[in-house]
């Protein structure tokens, strides 16, 4: 079953000198319920624009976005509180999510309360249980964003998004501010999370390697547009010159890493 | 270290003229309003300690009894302005478009009169009382406020914690209240304090010229104004009000300062 689908999408934006940028050019991509989707491509590709519109945080120019069969491209304020009991999104920058001036308990609490589905002391007790899932203790519950680490702050809005149960994720370039070893562990705990609760995800990334480590199907943009499409098995197998030079670009490093050797 | 010292002197110092002027009417050695035909312009003795007025008024007491006067006003406008104008600013930033063009406009037109001349006209047509400089004074001062947090406001929503409330199901009074306002606070919090002396100032100006406190009413401002003509022989009539506007006016700038560099560094 089509979870999500996209077709003609599209997103142009207009500068004060009106100054045209087609951010989004006719983007047709689509997620199966459980599949991990990947889409790839460069900084300023339209990556997260794209990310953006699926999640109704900017209006696309023309084009529309399904969800579970239903129209979700232009939804007003009580629509979209309704969108977000099954989307949730995970931004890049980590410390940016948080607004400085909330304890982690408070952030964790806040959707449990705004979406009405439980009193105050059971929403902490459950924030705890999901920060449990994520292997963080209670302490974290008291303290405030700046006192995390970007890998800890990561895992909380993890937490924080997994607990409304939402059908379907998005983590644009979710790992991109962090070392390398601990974009590995949050990695391995959002594939773990997939496994035992079964959602879809949405794996927005500018690195080729790892999304090919991890999803089903990768889509590879440049300039706003879809250029390629790789699916599971044959990820060696582009079409596009641009991911022939993507893959290429791996390739290349290994080799003259071999040749030092 | 030291610039908290300053801090808690200069709030200890606010904090002790506030006090002063609750408690005047338990420490003032006369009755402010008993006239006292027997020692008028009275220099400073033992039964007037700060000398009597023209028409044999204790001035120490309508110094103390002024400082209430004064002080109330200043505390009950800034309330006033600050609320109304906090709000105001929270519709026009979250708003934007339409309502916010009508809203800063109108600000526009206020801000383009010199403030005090804006207040002295409105007041002059209205009529001089306490009342109307209390509404002519809001209806310049809000501005500030309307604008200062409208431009926070705008600046806060652009933030990935607006979008991350947002998708935790936050409503738009929820993502004033829990995200937007605890972090454009500081910068209201100093302006607030910042504007107490301002706002005293502005208040002795208006009764200075007659458009305020109206005489026998005591305040600091009418004080000096009735004052005036006894500037040579009789100075101490000028002098004392004079002081008492001078301390205050200062060391609320000093408290407004002390304030803005402890809120600022906590916020960096």
């Amino acid at each position: 079953m089509i979870i999500l689908e996209t077709k003609d999408l599209c997103k142009v934006f207009v500068d004060g000198a009106g100054n045209r940028f087609h951010a989004l050019k006719n983007v047709n991509i689509y997620a199966e319920d459980g599949e991990i989707v990947g889409i790839v491509g460069e900084s300023g590709c339209g990556k997260s624009t794209f990310a953006n519109v699926i999640a109704s945080i900017v209006k696309s120019t023309s084009g529309t976005v399904m969800f579970n069969n239903v129209n979700i491209t232009d939804l007003n304020n009580k629509e979209r509180k309704e969108y977000y009991k099954n989307f949730q999104m995970v931004f890049q920058s980590p410390l940016g999510t948080f607004s400085p001036k909330m304890t982690v308990g408070r952030y964790m609490i806040e959707p449990s309360l705004n979406f009405k589905l439980m009193d105050k002391e059971s929403a902490k007790h459950y924030a705890k249980k999901l920060l449990a899932a994520v292997r963080l203790d209670e302490a974290y519950m008291k303290k405030y964003p700046s006192e995390l680490s970007g890998g800890e702050l990561q895992r909380v809005v993890i937490a924080r998004a997994i607990g409304l149960k939402p059908k379907l994720m998005v983590f644009d370039e979710c790992t991109s501010s962090l070392d390398v070893s601990i974009q590995q562990e949050i990695v391995n705990l959002i594939m773990e999370l997939q496994k035992k609760r079964g959602f879809t995800i949405i794996f927005i990334t500018h690195n080729l390697v790892l999304a090919e480590n991890i999803c089903d199907r990768i889509y590879v943009m440049l300039n706003g547009e879809v250029v390629d499409v790789l699916n599971k098995g044959n990820f060696q197998c582009p079409s596009h010159p641009y991911t022939k030079d993507l893959i290429g670009s791996i390739f290349t490093i290994q080799a003259q890493q071999k040749e030092e050797l | 270290m030291s610039k908290h010292l300053t801090v808690i002197i200069t709030t200890a110092l606010a904090a002790s003229i506030v006090l002063i002027s609750l408690i005047a009417p338990f420490i003032a050695p006369n009755d402010p309003y008993k006239t006292d035909f027997k020692s008028v312009l009275a220099e400073p003795n033992d039964e007037y300690p700060l000398g009597t007025d023209q028409v044999g008024r204790c001035i120490l007491s309508r110094i103390l009894y002024g400082a209430n006067v004064s002080l109330s006003i200043t505390f009950a406008l800034l309330s006033l302005v600050f609320v109304s104008g906090v709000t105001i600013g929270i519709v026009s930033g979250m708003k934007g478009g339409i309502v916010d063009d009508i809203l800063m406009r109108l600000a526009d037109i206020v801000l383009a009169f010199p403030d005090i001349v804006l207040v002295i006209a409105i007041v002059g047509v209205m009529g001089s009382s306490v009342s109307n400089m209390i509404i002519g004074l809001s209806l310049v001062w809000w501005t500030k406020y309307a604008r200062l947090t409208r431009v926070s406001v705008m600046k806060a929503k652009g933030n990935i914690y607006v979008s991350a409330a947002r998708m935790a199901g936050a409503s738009d009074l929820k993502l004033i209240t829990h995200y937007i306002l605890p972090n454009i606070a500081t910068a209201l919090i100093v302006q607030l304090v910042l504007d107490i002396s301002g706002m005293l100032l502005a208040i002795s100006s208006m009764s200075f010229l007659g458009l305020g406190v109206q005489p026998p009413t005591p305040e600091w401002g009418n004080m000096l104004n009735e004052g005036r003509s006894y500037f040579q022989t009789a100075p101490w009539l000028l002098t004392y009000p004079g002081l008492a506007i001078f301390i205050t006016v200062a060391v609320f700038n000093l408290l407004g300062d002390g304030v803005r560099e402890i809120l600022s560094r906590e916020q960096a």
